[in-house]
């Protein structure tokens, strides 16, 4: 009796054990976040961060600010200005405007769901750009390729708050996508459009490199 | 101590949860790593495309650079 007693209490540390040792493995991303170091401090102190970025001089340093705002608070960066980042600078502000509030539920969405409500806010009337009007082509990739980069941009952004991304590397990144968002929605040509796609591919090789290293 | 015939069952049962329970966390373990670092959601990062004929999955960061590298040839 007393070795049967005895077998079932090993039974159950070493399912004990397992569980435990189980439940850690898969909580291991959400524990990588030190929770204890995200910054207390009420609304109106971060208002006061919010609009100390806001009001930096360079696109680059608003960025930068706004990501670190993101990594510390680990919150959304809701900014006080009237403007998206990329449509500070553009002629047809509102135009621009209004595509990022029209396409806010696409970011919710998921795969090919978000796929088909990016192409239909930009207007396609076929699944893909080659089937579309030759004549519309060049306006329906424009509006398409800016919801495209801003997805990107999520993503990055929310690697950032997750502290998977370096600041540095991911506003880099961040930044230049600003840059050829607002060089598509200026109407700037494919020829000089090309070589900034370029430069953001190696950007984010640079990145993922630097987050393998770390690994 | 001299083991019983009910005893040798429970042992060969516990040695068999065991060897279970240890493939089963290490194979969620390797799904894991094979992850895109750039997407931290909670999807399906690797490079398996989840497309139809008709329209492609913007999971990872990956497939969303593909799909602007296509789309930018349309531009003027």
């Amino acid at each position: 009796m007393k070795i049967k007693v005895a077998l079932f209490l090993c039974i159950l540390l070493l399912l004990g054990g397992i569980y435990a040792a189980g439940s850690s493995a898969g909580e291991k991303s959400d524990a990588s976040i030190p929770n204890k170091e995200i910054r207390k401090t009420n609304e109106g102190d971060r208002m006061k961060l919010r609009e100390a970025c806001d009001a930096k001089t360079t696109r680059a340093d608003r960025i930068k600010c706004r990501l670190q705002y993101m990594r510390d608070h680990k919150e959304d960066f809701v900014s006080q200005d009237k403007y998206p980042e990329v449509c500070r600078n553009l002629v047809e502000k509102e135009k621009c405007r209004s595509l990022y509030e029209r396409s806010h539920n696409c970011y919710e969405k998921k795969g090919i769901e978000k796929n088909k409500c990016f192409k239909k806010i930009a207007g396609f009337a076929r699944a893909k750009l080659k089937d579309e009007n030759p004549a519309q082509q060049n306006t329906l990739s424009r509006d398409y390729v800016v919801l495209l980069l801003y997805d990107l941009q999520e993503k990055i952004e929310q690697g950032i708050e997750n502290e998977k991304i370096d600041v540095d590397k991911g506003s880099a990144v961040v930044d230049k996508i600003t840059e050829i968002k607002e060089a598509i929605l200026a109407g700037k040509k494919k020829e000089e459009i090309k070589p900034m796609f370029h430069d953001l591919r190696n950007l984010i090789k640079d990145m993922k490199e630097a987050i393998d290293e770390t690994q | 101590m001299k083991l019983n015939k009910t005893m040798l069952i429970v042992i060969i049962l516990l040695i068999i949860l065991i060897g279970g329970l240890f493939f089963y966390f290490k194979g969620a373990k390797k799904v894991e790593k094979q992850g895109i670092v750039v997407d931290t959601s909670n999807t399906v990062t690797n490079s398996e495309s989840q497309s139809t004929e008709e329209y492609s999955a913007l999971d990872s960061s990956d497939q969303v650079l593909t799909e602007i590298d296509e789309s930018l040839e349309y531009l003027e």
